[in-house]
């Protein structure tokens, strides 16, 4: 698998505070990386480091397969687009006027490049409105407009949905989820609406205390959060061999527990366990929803 | 670096800050110039005045620490060095617009002063004395521009950098008037003691030399002169004295004259001082430009290791 970013034990301190702990990821490319932790787990310090704002105190990155210390990174870092907090836009200017700015730093003709990219993030007719005027939801989309300027393939958003209403949001995601399927543009986003992140993300990255705690693909993810019942018994080779006859889906968690996929009647479940020599001590509905499974990850209370 | 200049240059002089900014220049360049249309006698002379200048250096910090400010607080910063400018490079693009804006504040003060009262100027100096003179001005804006750039991109907050670079125009302008007003004090005073008859005649006067107690000696004198050429205003200010009524009536560019006239009020001003003012304009280039060169290469290292959020 070809990766966009590569982290390896990535460390950044800040005098006594350690914001990124040994941190190691891989971005594949072509993905929707989600970033899942809490408020100063170090996502936004990943990000702000990946775009060469902040340098690691230990560890190293590439992009692209190319060394952050080495110079060509420079060449990397043209293809990318980032919009880490808050966008970068100049706001005594029109939409149009920021664009022309950021195709003029990249030395790249923009006329008909600009039309398109306010097109597509819906801005095309804001005309001579300052982006001062704009309102938070058409901010983060010029930013994120701006971040695609040059045609970037990899997009770094940090928080683009904060502070948006639910038409915002929707807009934003629709957006991303358009960047990334019809222009095959790798996107690294963190976000605290993990709902609005399951919506989008290919790959999850859980990042706790500055360093990732679980890398995971979407399907993956579904397979463990999907929804369950856990049965607890006196044994499970006697809820297998049940399981088995009635051609359910289950996994084994522990010596007495499992998890069964899929409908099925407690009484026939019973009776069958029941004929085998085995009591069923506790039936419980387990919906792990990525919030759930962030918790289970990190344990303790969340605000992610 | 060249495109980055470009765009910042234009995003610039097309802002509302700088257009306010020049057109104040301008005016006080127009009232410069009207303000010396009087024929030149014994008690109206000419002089260039520096004061104009002095607001001008304080404009200019004031315009770097909005855009420099800005860069920050609007975060443009980032996609700059996000697309893969080098810091080095975008603090000098910084530095270079800092600079290039004082030029023109410059020349917003002085073209208007020069075209109103040209007939003065040529009348009265040398091309070479109006050279010096408006070079160490434009010097001094310069070198002051430099440290603005240096405190905006180390302080980075738009509303604490312009405080801070208005102080510390205002600071430098204070300091240096103190700084040369102390340097000018003459080592000796001249002391009378005069007699008079009971009917008011005057009947002797003995005339003594003594230690001016005002007198900086060294070292303290060479940590005043030290301090003095640093700071980049006082470039400004001599620039005025060296075009000063005084000089103008000697009628043109004459050290010998200029020598005998401070040595005839040696008893007024120190002598050595003011020659060294007047006639040794290259001090102020040959401190400030290694000055505004350690200014700039403090300013790359902090801006190098830097955490930019």
């Amino acid at each position: 698998m070809e990766y966009v970013l590569t982290a390896n034990d990535l460390h950044k301190r800040y005098r006594k505070y350690i914001a990124l702990d040994g941190l190691t990821m891989k971005v594949p490319k072509g993905s929707v990386y989600g970033l899942v932790g809490r408020n100063g787990a170090g996502k936004t310090t990943l990000m702000r480091v990946v775009c060469g704002l902040q340098e690691p105190t230990e560890g190293s990155y590439s992009l692209y397969g190319i060394d952050y210390t080495d110079r060509s990174v420079v060449r990397s870092r043209r293809r990318m687009g980032a919009v880490i907090e808050k966008p970068a836009i100049y706001l005594n200017m029109t939409a149009r006027q920021n664009l022309r700015v950021q195709y003029s730093l990249l030395g790249l003709p923009a006329d008909d490049e600009i039309d398109r990219l306010l097109e597509l993030v819906g801005l095309a007719d804001t005309g001579k409105k300052k982006a001062r005027r704009f309102s938070l939801g058409m901010k983060q989309r010029l930013g994120i407009a701006v971040a695609l300027a040059g045609s970037p393939d990899f997009l770094l958003l940090d928080e683009p949905i904060n502070g948006l209403d639910p038409q915002g949001i929707v807009e934003i995601r629709e957006l991303i989820l358009k960047l990334n399927r019809e222009k095959n543009i790798t996107v690294l986003i963190s976000s605290h609406i993990l709902s609005e992140l399951a919506l989008l993300a290919t790959h999850y990255g859980f990042v706790d205390r500055g360093r990732i705690v679980k890398e995971i693909s979407a399907e993956e993810l579904e397979q463990q959060t999907r929804k369950c019942m856990k049965a607890q018994v006196t044994d499970t080779k006697a809820l297998a061999r049940v399981l088995d006859r009635l051609g359910m889906e289950y996994e084994m968690i522990s010596g007495t527990e499992a998890k069964i996929y899929g409908r099925i009647s407690i009484t026939q479940l019973t009776k069958s366990l029941m004929d085998e020599g085995c009591e069923l001590l506790s039936v419980s509905e387990a919906d792990e929803s990525l919030e759930s499974y962030f918790i289970d990850l990190v344990g303790g209370e969340t605000n992610a | 670096m060249l495109r980055l200049l470009k765009v910042q240059l234009g995003t610039r002089l097309f802002s509302l800050w700088f257009a306010v900014s020049a057109v104040f220049c301008v005016i006080m360049g127009i009232i410069l110039g009207l303000g010396h249309d009087k024929p030149v006698t014994a008690d109206h002379g000419f002089q260039l005045e520096d004061f104009p200048y002095i607001i001008a250096i304080m404009l200019c910090g004031a315009l770097a620490a909005v855009f420099i400010g800005s860069e920050f607080s609007e975060g443009t910063v980032r996609s700059k060095l996000t697309v893969g400018y080098k810091r080095g490079h975008f603090y000098l693009s910084q530095l270079i617009l800092t600079a290039v804006i004082a030029v023109l504040l410059f020349a917003c003060i002085t073209l208007p002063y020069f075209l109103l009262a040209y007939k003065y100027f040529f009348s009265l100096y040398s091309a070479g004395y109006l050279i010096k003179g408006f070079g160490l001005i434009l010097l001094s804006m310069v070198g002051s521009s430099v440290l603005f750039t240096l405190v905006c991109m180390t302080v980075r907050m738009r509303t604490v950098s312009i405080i801070v670079c208005a102080a510390l125009a205002l600071g430098f302008d204070y300091a240096s008037s103190q700084l040369r007003r102390r340097l000018m004090f003459p080592e000796m005073t001249e002391k009378s003691v005069v007699e008079f008859s009971e009917e008011g005649a005057k009947t002797n006067e003995e005339k003594s030399f003594e230690k001016n107690a005002l007198y900086k000696e060294e070292p303290v004198r060479s940590f005043y002169k030290t301090a003095y050429y640093l700071m980049p205003v006082s470039a400004a200010k001599d620039a005025g004295s060296i075009l000063n009524t005084w000089i103008m009536a000697f009628g043109e560019d004459d050290e010998q004259k200029i020598t005998d006239y401070y040595e005839a009020k040696k008893m007024t001003w120190d002598k050595d001082f003011a020659l060294e003012t007047q006639l040794e304009t290259w001090r102020y280039p040959a401190w400030l430009l290694p000055e505004m060169l350690v200014f700039t290469a403090a300013g790359l290292l902090i801006f190098r290791k830097r955490n930019i959020n």
